[in-house]
């Protein structure tokens, strides 16, 4: 049988997270300028109607 | 569009065209493929804890007992933060919305599954079982997210079809899944099944970068013009359900949002029913091997491709049957796949006669096991609004997972019937099943209303259809 190089999965395992940190800091740091207002724009609709419910 | 004018735009009123979609925008198929190898990345690393039970029991030393509860405790861990991370991603809007959570969830998950790779990480079973389970906490969401994400961006004329399509994920990620893990151990030896979990967490990868690239606001926006203009009806747009009328509250707690589910029949019942039916199929599933193995006295290897029968028409069951519900009815659906599963479990008495009835029996009952999934998922979507549509799919998976617990059962039967070497308490397991499909039956004809297709006015219901959020036509 062969022995599936330690290295290899090294080098695999840091290429795959690398790649989702990347995947992640795009997905969400550095979305659009359009996404970032929108959810913006969410975050203080929700904000204005909790604090509209909370009589605050 | 509808919510100019807040008028109410349910899933009856969207008349469906033909039972395989055509016209609908390239984008809408771009995501919803995109969901499908989701789902399919996600079903390679669950089976990696299936299918090597038997390499890493004898590994760690496990007792037969012990070996059966691992992918129970597996399964049964997916269900926890489920509800919870999909209220979040209805919390922002839904659509591209849940792309962040789904990268997320997929990343951590495939991250975990990739450590256990390394021997010097889950070399005992106390820290294999810790990343195991660390990784089914993250699994668990990932599933009603990729369905969230089928039902947002597809027409919701082909809502049934959409998720029956991104449901074969599971049945067809399975068999490439196990070739592959059957390939690796080949090649590498038992010894090396730790590689199994790094390698299967790979697909992950380009799945997130697939979703970053697709899953967007501006595509978003493209999506519904182009639906329109196709002549559908987008879900994230058009669909206006009789609970969202008049009310101006874009965002709900998760105490409102309990109430806007779980006090909806025929979302409970949808929840009741996936807690049953999904649990016979972890029964099925858990069953099959033992009984052909032990009692049909066939060699492991015989045995490893004789219980895979069923998932070919498994997953074909799924696009029949998601398709047919948009035409027929989704509850219709539900009543003619039960009653077919009673018909198969019955014929699987007679499945040691010869290798054709084993066969066939199985092909037979396949068409039924896996395709109520899909349609417990558009249910839970036709009836949710869009507060709760992600959380709506998320109790569903909490009801799927907690239906492990119908495993401890099995065992229970198998052992009572003259333990695993005799025919008794298998039969008495697939009465068993019967039994639980013959209760979803009367389950879903009387506590859930229709809501489409043809029974949609006359659906023999006990409960109305003001509760279950559905409109009158």
């Amino acid at each position: 049988m062969n022995e599936f190089p330690f290295t290899l999965k090294v080098v695999l395992f840091v290429v795959e997270a690398v790649i989702f940190v990347a995947i992640l800091i795009k997905s969400g740091k550095l979305a659009t300028t359009e996404e970032r207002e929108f959810l913006e724009g969410e975050r203080v609709r929700i904000a204005g109607e909790r604090a509209r419910a909370t009589g605050r | 569009m509808s919510d100019e004018t807040n008028q109410v735009y349910a899933v009856a009123h969207a008349r469906g065209g033909g039972f395989i979609p055509s016209g609908v925008p390239g984008l809408a198929w771009n995501i919803l493929l995109a969901a499908w190898v989701a789902y399919g990345a996600q079903t390679a690393i669950k089976l990696c804890v299936f299918a090597l039970q038997p390499v890493y029991g004898q590994e760690f030393q496990l007792s037969a007992f012990a070996s059966l509860m691992f992918p129970m405790v597996f399964t049964f861990l997916q269900a926890p933060l489920s509800p919870t991370l999909t209220h979040r991603t209805d919390r922002l809007g839904g659509g591209f919305s849940r792309r962040h959570m789904t990268i997320l969830v997929g990343a951590i998950c495939a991250l975990v599954a990739a450590l256990i790779g390394f021997k010097t990480l889950s070399g005992s079973f106390v820290t294999f079982m810790i990343l195991v389970a660390v990784c089914a906490l993250f699994l668990g969401p990932a599933e009603p997210l990729v369905c969230a994400m089928a039902s947002d961006w597809f027409p919701m004329e082909h809502r049934g079809f959409a998720l029956g399509f991104h449901h074969t994920g599971y049945p067809w990620g399975s068999f490439v899944a196990g070739l592959s893990i059957s390939w690796l151990l080949s090649h590498f030896g038992n010894a090396n099944w730790r590689v199994c979990f790094l390698l299967m967490s790979l697909p992950m990868v380009v799945v997130c970068w697939w979703i970053w690239d697709t899953v967007t606001l501006k595509n978003q926006r493209k999506l519904v013009g182009e639906i329109t203009k196709a002549g559908f009806h987008s879900s994230i747009h058009d669909e206006v359900l009789p609970s969202e009328v008049g009310v101006e509250q874009k965002q709900v707690t998760m105490g409102e949002a309990w109430n806007l589910t779980m006090k909806n029949p025929t979302q409970l019942i949808m929840v009741i029913n996936g807690f049953l039916i999904c649990g016979s199929y972890w029964v099925w599933a858990g069953f099959l091997p033992l009984f052909i193995y032990y009692v049909g006295k066939y060699s492991a290897a015989e045995t490893a491709a004789y219980t895979v029968m069923f998932a070919i028409t498994g997953g074909m069951g799924q696009v029949i049957w998601g398709g047919l519900s948009d035409k027929i009815g989704r509850k219709l659906s539900f009543m003619c796949i039960f009653v077919w599963a009673i018909v198969g479990f019955y014929f699987m008495q007679y499945s040691l006669i010869s290798l054709t009835w084993l066969i066939g029996a199985q092909i037979f009952v396949g068409f039924s096991t896996n395709a109520p999934y899909p349609i417990f998922y558009a249910v839970a979507y036709d009836v949710a609004d869009r507060r709760v549509k992600g959380l709506a799919m998320g109790f569903i998976d909490l009801g799927f997972y907690l239906g492990a617990l119908l495993l401890l059962l099995t065992g229970a039967l198998i052992e009572l019937g003259g333990g695993k070497a005799s025919a008794t308490g298998y039969y008495w397991v697939l009465y068993m099943l019967m039994t639980i499909y013959a209760i979803a039956t009367v389950l879903t004809l009387l506590f859930t209303r229709e809501t489409k297709g043809w029974f949609f006015k006359h659906d023999w219901a006990v409960v109305s259809r003001a509760s279950s959020n559905i409109p009158e036509l």
